[in-house]
């Protein structure tokens, strides 16, 4: 598994490196910028936003590229490998890029007025539970992404990526309504960004995503055996 | 090495015809090492187990022995050669006789013209000397 | 010796067509193999199940008794027609990929065939010429030690120098505990590294024969048998 996440990174370092490079060119260049605070902010989170998508789809054409080319496909690992090891390279870059973020996040808060008094306030299991939620809703949302890619693939063998891109977008679709048929929520909160309130349906939510991941996973793991 | 190869003969038995012109020649001489399975397979490309048979068919004729440990050996004894030479000879003729007969010749004129023609070929020898020509054919 | 391939009544469908109707054949250890047939006759098709890349429709398929799966994927080194680097690559990655991820890949093996194709180590995947990335190929597959060699169109494409020294390595290469299953449409040029050839025609096998067998029964080579049974 780790192997082939060496080789997958290899393969896409220009691309990992030349974005993170370019995001913090931006960064950098908007902070010392002459600019207002409320364009910065806006601009730096549009610049984020943007080297974040590029990153999913990056992680998501990885996936791909292991249950599809046949380099991979002759290699004696286990199918989970390849879910593993896709898994791990989307992981890691959401990693690197929540600590950019969080950094730069930090910064402005800082210097823009305000600063982390209120963070005294928020207990420390609070913190861990947030960071163990969002890697939750990383994983779930990784792992829903590749099942309806393994889907994808499996009618459309040889294709090339995108088509297999709009398939899964169309079944992510059917599927967040199959959600809200299953567990009488707003789809949106599932796939949604973390909330800052520390109530108990933190707790909730985290005990919710584990049983659709299990879930997933199984269904995952049937499909990627039999491709 | 390289030979002309006829696809649509067994190729064992062209190997098998190679190495024994190879030895009536002058190539090989009496106990020298022929080239092992591996090194002629690769030298001719030509698939291994069809040299192994070749060397078989060879150690049955006794043209080739083995030697264990060493490798494998054209034979020593000079009669073994000879034979093979005739045996070589033989099929030469046969095609040349042939050859001749059907161009027209009768029996004593073929054995005339073959004395005045190694006659001649004597003699051109003798001139292209100095040039050291390998005459061995393969 | 066992058996290496076993092959039982295996059918392939693709969509509506039948790539291979009931196919069963036996290979056995320490033989070159030629699987001969036009374009489209299923013999890449027949390797591919074999390899473990796509299952049979029917019937099955086994390597050394174990049937086709993620375990005989160590046993069988398999080499498409199409490439199997990646374009980052330079020819040392493409060897430490084979390194990392097959035990059996033997590095010096693979260092001295690279030398003997002219591979130099920082050469870069994507500037080499078709020949010789069929060399790289074949370097990589041949140098990993298994049991049985899928080599699908080996010199398909390439320059006869290339052509040359493909052939080269696979006779050289050769061991009496594996077999190798060459597929290929150029006959001429192959016929002679075979011990046997199957000829495979529109998913069936109509011939399996071994080669000096043809030669001395029927009096002619497999380049013009094949002519003969496929009509060109």
């Amino acid at each position: 598994m780790i192997k082939l996440l060496k080789y997958d990174l290899k393969r896409n370092a220009t691309l990992l490196l030349g974005g993170m490079a370019i995001l913090l060119l931006c960064e950098f260049v908007l902070l010392w910028s002459r600019a207002t605070d409320e364009v910065k902010i806006v601009l730096s989170v549009l610049f984020f936003g943007a080297v974040a998508v590029i990153y999913f789809i990056s992680s998501l054409r990885v996936f791909d590229y292991n249950i599809t080319t046949v380099s991979r496909r002759l290699v004696p690992v286990g199918a989970l490998s390849y879910v593993g090891a896709s898994l791990l390279y989307g992981l890691l870059n959401s990693l690197v890029l929540t600590v950019i973020g969080a950094a730069f996040t930090a910064y402005m808060v800082v210097n823009l007025g305000g600063g982390f008094s209120w963070a005294g306030q928020i207990p420390v299991w609070a913190i861990v539970l947030i960071v163990v939620e969002y890697l939750f809703l990383l994983v779930y949302g990784f792992l829903t992404f590749y099942v309806t890619i393994a889907l994808a693939r499996s009618l459309v063998t040889k294709g090339v990526f995108w088509i297999g891109l709009l398939i899964f977008i169309v079944l992510t679709i059917v599927l967040s309504y199959v959600e809200d048929f299953l567990f009488g929520q707003d789809s949106s909160a599932l796939f949604g960004s973390v909330d800052l309130e520390w109530s108990s349906q933190s707790g909730v939510l985290a005990r919710e995503l584990p049983g659709l991941l299990s879930a997933w996973q199984t269904w995952g793991s049937i499909v990627f055996e039999g491709l | 090495m390289s030979i002309e190869f006829d696809n649509n003969l067994p190729i064992y038995l062209q190997i098998m015809n190679h190495i024994k012109r190879q030895i009536v020649s002058g190539i090989l001489q009496p106990g020298d090492k022929i080239p092992s399975v591996r090194e002629l397979a690769a030298d001719l490309q030509i698939n291994p187990n069809t040299i192994q048979r070749t060397f078989q068919e060879l150690e049955r004729e006794e043209v080739v022995e083995t030697r264990r440990g060493l490798g494998r050996y054209v034979t020593s004894e000079e009669s073994k050669i000879m034979a093979i030479k005739k045996e070589m000879a033989g099929e030469l003729l046969h095609q040349f006789i042939h050859g001749m007969q059907e161009l027209g010749f009768k029996n004593q004129d073929i054995v005339s013209i073959v004395s005045e023609a190694v006659a001649e070929d004597r003699k051109q020898g003798v001139k292209e000397g100095a040039k050291g020509g390998n005459t061995a054919q393969s | 010796m066992e058996t290496l391939l076993k092959v039982d009544g295996v059918s392939k469908k693709y969509g509506g067509k039948l790539a291979l109707n009931s196919v069963s054949l036996r290979i056995g250890p320490g033989r070159i193999v030629g699987l001969l047939g036009s374009n489209g006759s299923g013999k890449s098709t027949l390797m591919r199940i074999a390899a473990g890349l796509t299952p049979p429709s029917a019937g099955s398929i086994s390597v050394l008794g174990k049937p086709v799966g993620k375990e005989t994927r160590s046993l069988i080194s398999y080499m498409p027609d199409l490439p199997l680097t990646e374009s980052w690559m330079r020819v040392k990655d493409a060897v430490a990929f084979y390194r990392d991820f097959y035990a059996d890949f033997d590095l010096e093996k693979a260092r001295e065939m690279l030398d003997f194709m002219s591979l130099k180590e920082n050469d870069r995947v994507s500037s080499l010429s078709k020949g010789m990335g069929e060399r790289l190929q074949l370097t990589l597959a041949l140098s990993r030690q298994v049991n049985l060699y899928l080599l699908d169109e080996p010199i398909g494409g390439v320059d006869p120098v290339a052509r040359g020294k493909i052939l080269d390595a696979i006779v050289r290469f050769y061991s009496e505990d594996s077999s190798l299953i060459v597929s290929t449409h150029l006959v001429r040029d192959m016929e002679r590294i075979f011990d046997e050839v199957m000829f495979i025609q529109d998913g069936v096998i109509v011939l399996h024969e071994e080669v000096e067998s043809i030669r001395i029964n029927r009096g002619k080579g497999i380049d013009d048998l094949f002519k003969e049974v496929f009509g060109e």
